[in-house]
């Protein structure tokens, strides 16, 4: 069973240790300025009055991320700032604000948040919740993230086939994620990780189909 | 087993003067070894507030017994915060370590030999006592 969730819903969740005392809440999400990926979080003190911490929650430390907190082993597993040096905070982020282009030049919209998926054992970011270019459509549209994708601060290129699994609300858009997924087939999935999903996921019929609902770029 | 509702209030006797030395308040639970390890008394007639698992000198469906109000001791060092108000077990949200809620505790059932917890009972399910990973003040942690 998975969950998905924005990124920016996990702020002010607390951050809970295993050994069930809440030390701190999240100020807001760091993307690493490389990848684009999730880089951690900024944390503030729980309470009222509580102003920002000097420490920050690696992503790489986060023992498990659900609906109701954000849990650490203890307060060991907290970095200082400086973990973070060079990477960019909340709406200064490189994916934040980037234009969504496809790979045949047709331009989607903005990125406004990441999504999320959350398992009962790991998280993954899946997609993007972009400002579609495209004034006729929903205020927002999610697009699924391949498992590789080219991004700068300019823009962020996904495969052409991405335009059909565009959805508009999360309920159906984690089937739309593993379809999209498999369907790039072994294309998408880095040379080490091939041997045990290509053959299942049916490249012949995902073939078939990218070429008749194939997009022709504008 | 045995419930902690079921004791919850119940009479601390002195079996030396076979008097009332104080009523059951709460369980104390050590989260590392998932026993109960004491009780804290209110209305103590003794030093303290603490009446520690070895200290008792039955444990009974109508009473727990003593055999001197001096056994309602102050807690030892370590078991200072554990024994607070601030930590108690009851009416505590549980999230398993994945951050997942799953209800407050309503109520814990453990083996009146030796203290293990076997269940801590939520509204409407329950989760066995080796589940226990943490109790805090935000939240009881358990694994899953």
């Amino acid at each position: 069973m998975s969950v998905l969730l924005r990124a920016a819903d996990l702020v002010k969740r607390p951050v809970v240790t295993l050994a069930g005392d809440d030390i701190a809440q999240i100020k807001d999400v760091v993307y690493s300025s490389l990848s684009g990926e999730l880089a951690g979080f900024t944390l503030n003190g729980r309470g009222m009055f509580a102003g920002p911490l000097k420490k920050t929650l690696p992503w790489a430390n986060v023992h498990g991320l659900g609906p109701a907190a954000v849990m650490i082993v203890d307060e060991s597993h907290l970095a200082d700032q400086r973990a973070f040096d060079g990477e960019l905070e909340g709406a200064g982020g490189v994916v934040l604000g980037s234009v969504v282009l496809t790979q045949g030049g047709r331009s989607l919209g903005t990125v406004t948040d990441v999504v999320l998926s959350v398992n009962e054992k790991s998280t993954d970011a899946v997609g993007y919740e972009i400002q579609p270019s495209d004034k006729t459509a929903p205020r927002r549209q999610f697009v699924p993230l391949p498992d590789a994708l080219s991004v700068s601060g300019e823009a962020l290129i996904l495969p052409d086939t991405a335009i059909d699994f565009i959805r508009d609300d999360l309920a159906g858009f984690g089937a739309a994620v593993e379809e999209f997924r498999a369907r790039l087939g072994p294309h998408a999935v880095r040379p080490a990780e091939v041997p045990a999903e290509a053959p299942a996921e049916g490249p012949v019929e995902g073939r078939t189909e990218a070429q008749t609902t194939g997009e022709p770029p504008q | 087993m045995i419930r902690f509702s079921d004791i919850s209030g119940n009479p601390v006797m002195d079996t030396s003067t076979a008097t009332t030395v104080g009523r059951v308040e709460a369980p104390i639970i050590d989260p590392v070894s998932r026993t109960v390890v004491g009780f804290r008394i209110r209305k103590s007639a003794g030093p303290g507030s603490v009446l520690l698992w070895g200290a008792l000198a039955g444990l009974g469906p109508d009473a727990l017994t003593v055999n001197s109000a001096e056994r309602l001791a102050e807690p030892p060092e370590e078991l200072k915060t554990r024994s607070g108000k601030k930590l108690d077990v009851l009416k505590r949200r549980v999230l398993t370590e994945h951050g997942h809620p799953l209800g407050k505790v309503k109520d814990i059932e453990f083996d009146p030999a030796d203290g293990r917890v076997t269940s801590l009972m939520l509204k409407d399910s329950f989760v066995d006592g080796g589940r226990l990973l943490g109790i805090g003040q935000y939240a009881v942690v358990v694994t899953g």
